[in-house]
């Protein structure tokens, strides 16, 4: 895995999230809500998800975790 | 020198007049509608009123004349007005229509030239099959350098290129993520009523009052969604302090039809017109589509 992915799955996982690894994307989905998930890719110097929706540098994996959380913390099981 | 190329009565030939006086536009314009005159065919101009005060003068009074302004106002309902009207009389009986048009470039912001740039490209596809002569005026002493660049990819005789990839390369670049205030919920089967009360409220918080368009909007793509994308999904509603902003985020889905929504359904169509209205009730709809799922950005300018 991309060593930018590598940062974001350390900063979700952190958060409790639930991670599902790939060479290049990182499955993402909330444990008490999964039926709705997000896969992050990254696309030069943004990790982008939803095909195409910037979620955060790459610069600041940390924020982007907190950002991914926030999107999955709101979807209803 | 202006580039007038391209050949065929029968299909649509859409070409460039890249001019560089007002003298330049007005011949060459001219000789281009003559051609049409000689063959009883329908003349057309859309332009600024300066450029249809040039031509009227040198012009038939059956020819229609339309303000660029109040035609140009977004590429999926220009495309509406051109086939309503064009279905009903241009192309009726065998009919063929001869179209002089000059696009507003100046005082759009980057991501409406981005989209007037995309129409240079689906015209090629939306009007390929009908009898159409198109000729695109361009003053070269304003056009900004990259809407030239895609006007020479977008019409023939120029240095063109297939309309799937201009317009997968005007898509390349991510949409910016959501600011300030988000709403936000997700939905599954079932929860569209709610979803709608969701939406209506949201925008009039962000100052929408008249939301219906945007409300229907939101529906069909949230119904989509659930029907052939992911099966659930989730809405955030924004402002960027112009307009109104629904995200409607598919995890998995994906789109596979690359002019989605932008060619006209015909009148006998059982289904499928769903995003063609959604692109007709808003101001702007974004999509981005790939491996990591679907987003759907639904814009309504704030009055």
């Amino acid at each position: 895995m991309i060593q930018e992915l590598v940062a974001l799955a350390g900063h979700l996982k952190d958060l409790g999230l639930a991670i599902e690894e790939a060479p290049e994307t990182l499955a993402v989905a909330n444990p008490v809500a999964a039926t709705v998930r997000a896969v992050v890719a990254v696309d030069g110097e943004v990790y982008v998800s939803f095909g195409g929706m910037i979620v955060g540098s790459v610069d600041d994996p940390a924020a982007a975790a907190d950002r991914i959380a926030h999107l999955l913390g709101m979807i209803q099981p | 020198m202006p580039a007038l190329l391209g050949a065929g009565r029968d299909s649509l030939i859409h070409q460039a007049l890249l001019y560089g006086s007002e003298t330049e536009f007005t011949e060459e314009a001219l000789a281009f509608l003559a051609e049409g005159r000689g063959a009883d065919d329908a003349l057309v101009v859309i332009a600024p009123p300066d450029r249809i005060d040039l031509l009227r003068p040198g012009l038939p009074p059956e020819c229609e004349f339309r303000e660029a302004a109040g035609y140009f106002t977004t590429p999926p309902r220009s495309i509406a007005t051109a086939v309503s009207v064009g279905r009903d009389r241009w192309w009726k009986d065998g009919g063929r229509v001869r179209v002089v048009a000059e696009q507003v470039w100046k005082g759009r912001d980057p991501v409406e030239v981005r989209e007037w740039k995309r129409f240079e490209a689906l015209v090629n596809v939306v009007f390929a099959g009908t009898r159409t002569s198109l000729l695109c005026a361009y003053d070269l002493r304003t056009v900004p350098s990259d809407v030239m660049r895609i006007v020479e990819r977008t019409h023939h005789g120029l240095d063109y290129e297939p309309p799937a990839r201009v317009y997968a390369e005007l898509d390349r670049a991510p949409l910016l993520p959501q600011t300030g205030q988000v709403a936000h919920r997700g939905f599954v089967r079932g929860e569209l009523p709610g979803l709608r009360d969701f939406t209506a409220k949201a925008a009039a918080v962000f100052g929408l009052t008249a939301a219906m368009p945007l409300i229907m909007a939101v529906n069909e793509v949230a119904t989509n969604i659930i029907k052939h994308g992911g099966g659930s999904g989730s809405l955030l509603v924004w402002s960027d302090g112009g307009a109104v902003i629904c995200d409607l985020l598919d995890p998995v889905g994906r789109v596979e039809d690359r002019f989605l929504g932008f060619l006209p359904p015909s009148p006998d169509q059982p289904s499928g017109a769903g995003m063609w209205m959604v692109r007709q009730l808003c101001d702007l709809v974004e999509i981005r589509s790939g491996g990591t799922g679907t987003i759907f950005r639904l814009t309504a300018r704030l009055p």
